[in-house]
């Protein structure tokens, strides 16, 4: 056994101060914490009265009534329609942004910052923001929410199909490369054939996030199921508006539970 | 087809000098096998003579075509009558042996005529003749990454016959195959450069492989060429130069089995 020599740097303190840039974000968020808090508005009587009236809303919602089953199954094919056609899309239009954005196929570096640009744009601005802005232009219905989810489709496709594409394996495309192959040849040769299960599986989450906001997206006009939802609310046809809430949660579950059971098979 | 290297240097944008005036000329239909330690400059000549790198200085010309003053078609062109067999196979995995088989034919008929889907039914048969050569006819249709090394590095000289080359550069080929493997690689592969009468440049750092194949052994060191002997007539004390250590006569006689490796 040698000896225990005390190296020459103290171990380090138990506590440290967090650094002044740490305090300063931390008072930031405090702030806006307590002050969000305070304009809440919450106090106790008004919690007890919301569970009330939410009571009173599940005891009149219930049963759901199935009188206007068609139009609601009608409104959430709509749905759906909306959800596959904007992906569909949005995806036939992602692959060559992504391949302009990506850092190895991309044809120049002007290129790609432009289009890096423009899908974070798109991504930023929410597809709620979006169905409004279309609405204006094509005007109340399905297109509108179709071009919202295209809008929405890109700006998440778009980014993990250019991640994807620029973690492959470059030595299967300098092979074709140096084999004579042009750009071209390379990107299909090798490029897209090794990226293509992930885009599967990417273009499926894509349709789960769709569905999801193809339901929303009727709020505001954009066709679908969520104009009959906000019609039955106005008018309290409760025991409707649960029908169709019922309607959406069996939709979107088995639509996250086909795309799961997909997207397990191929990656 | 003939290779002739003059005073190329090549220097990396960080300032690494990788190659220092390089002479070199092979002959058509020569085997040239190049040595020398990792880092040497060896993969990088090889870049170089595909017109993958920019040359610093010097000129390459191929069968007297300069690489480095083709651009484009002409470049492609010239690269389409070049076979690389690299040493992880290069292939593309979740296709079919087929299809990367298929795929040597990319620079001489472009994208349509070499996918599967659309490619013409005499290039098909002619994929499955290659196929045949290397003894994997009855794999066409698996998908490639569910083949053995050795298997793989076959499919990858079966899409070097699908291309019609009349050079081959073999970048350390065996390296990462076993012993046996390895060997029957590089008997498929010498028996077709052979068969075509092709000119062949091969990094290897097995030199036991290195003295059997050769016609011509090229050692490297330092991106300088310091040897260049018909093989058999390196002697030991240059070998341990060319690797800065010792080398064991074992190392040296042909075709023994279990060799040892130089890395």
């Amino acid at each position: 056994m040698q000896t225990e020599t005390q190296p020459e740097t103290s171990s380090p303190k138990r506590f440290q101060s967090p650094s002044v840039f740490a305090w300063v974000i931390l008072i930031v968020f405090l702030a806006f914490f307590l002050q969000g808090l305070g304009s809440a508005d919450i106090s106790v009587m008004r919690l007890v009265k919301g569970s009330q009236n939410l009571g009173q809303f599940f005891a009149s919602a219930i049963p759901p009534s199935t009188s206007r089953l068609d139009v609601i199954a009608k409104a959430m094919l709509e749905t759906m329609n909306m959800a596959i056609v904007g992906v569909t899309f949005g995806v036939i239009l992602s692959l060559p942004i992504a391949l302009l954005c990506a850092r190895n196929t991309s044809p120049h570096f002007l290129v790609r910052v432009v289009m890096i640009n423009l899908v974070a744009t798109l991504r930023t601005i929410p597809d709620l923001i979006w169905a409004l802005i279309f609405v204006v232009a094509v005007g109340l219905g399905p297109l509108a929410g179709i071009l919202a989810i295209i809008m929405d489709t890109i700006g998440f496709c778009a980014r993990f199909f250019a991640e994807r594409i620029e973690e492959i394996n470059p030595k299967p495309g300098v092979a074709l490369k140096a084999s004579g192959a042009s750009r071209t040849s390379v990107i299909a040769g090798a490029v897209l054939p090794e990226c293509f299960p992930s885009f599967v599986a990417t273009s499926l989450y894509s349709v789960e996030k769709a569905v999801r906001s193809a339901v929303v997206l009727g709020l505001v006009g954009a066709g679908g199921i969520g104009v009959e939802l906000t019609s039955a609310m106005n008018l309290f046809r409760y025991k409707e508006a649960l029908t169709i809430i019922l309607v959406v949660l069996i939709v979107v579950i088995l639509v996250e539970q086909v795309s799961k059971a997909v997207r397990a098979r191929i990656m | 087809m003939d290779v002739v290297i003059n005073g190329v240097g090549k220097t990396y944008p960080d300032g690494t000098e990788v190659l220092r005036n390089v002479d070199l000329t092979i002959g058509s239909g020569e085997g040239v096998v190049l040595l020398g330690a990792n880092g040497c400059g060896k993969s990088t000549l090889l870049r170089c003579m595909l017109g993958l790198e920019t040359l610093s200085q010097g000129t390459i010309s191929l069968g007297g075509q300069s690489v480095s003053q083709l651009k484009g078609r002409q470049l492609r062109q010239l690269r389409s009558q070049i076979g690389s067999v690299f040493q992880q196979f290069n292939l593309v995995g979740n296709l079919s042996v087929f299809q990367n088989v298929l795929f040597g034919r990319l620079g001489n008929d472009g994208l349509l005529r070499s996918l599967n889907l659309t490619c013409s039914q005499e290039n098909r048969e002619r994929a499955m003749y290659c196929l045949d050569r290397v003894g994997l006819a009855q794999f066409a249709a698996k998908r490639t990454d569910s083949l053995s090394g050795g298997q793989q590095q076959r499919v990858a000289i079966a899409r070097m016959l699908m291309q019609d080359v009349r050079i081959v550069f073999a970048d350390e080929p065996v390296a990462s195959l076993d012993p046996k493997a390895g060997r029957e690689v590089m008997d498929l592969l010498f028996e077709v450069v052979h068969e075509h009468k092709l000119t062949v440049v091969c990094v290897l750092h097995q030199l036991e492989l290195a003295n059997e194949y050769a016609q011509r052994l090229v050692g490297l060191k330092a991106g300088r060429v310091v040897l260049d002997l018909p093989p058999n007539k390196a002697s030991k004390a240059e070998l341990a130069a060319l690797y800065d250590r010792e080398i064991d006569s074992a190392e040296l006689l042909n075709g023994t089995e279990g060799a040892c490796y130089a890395n």
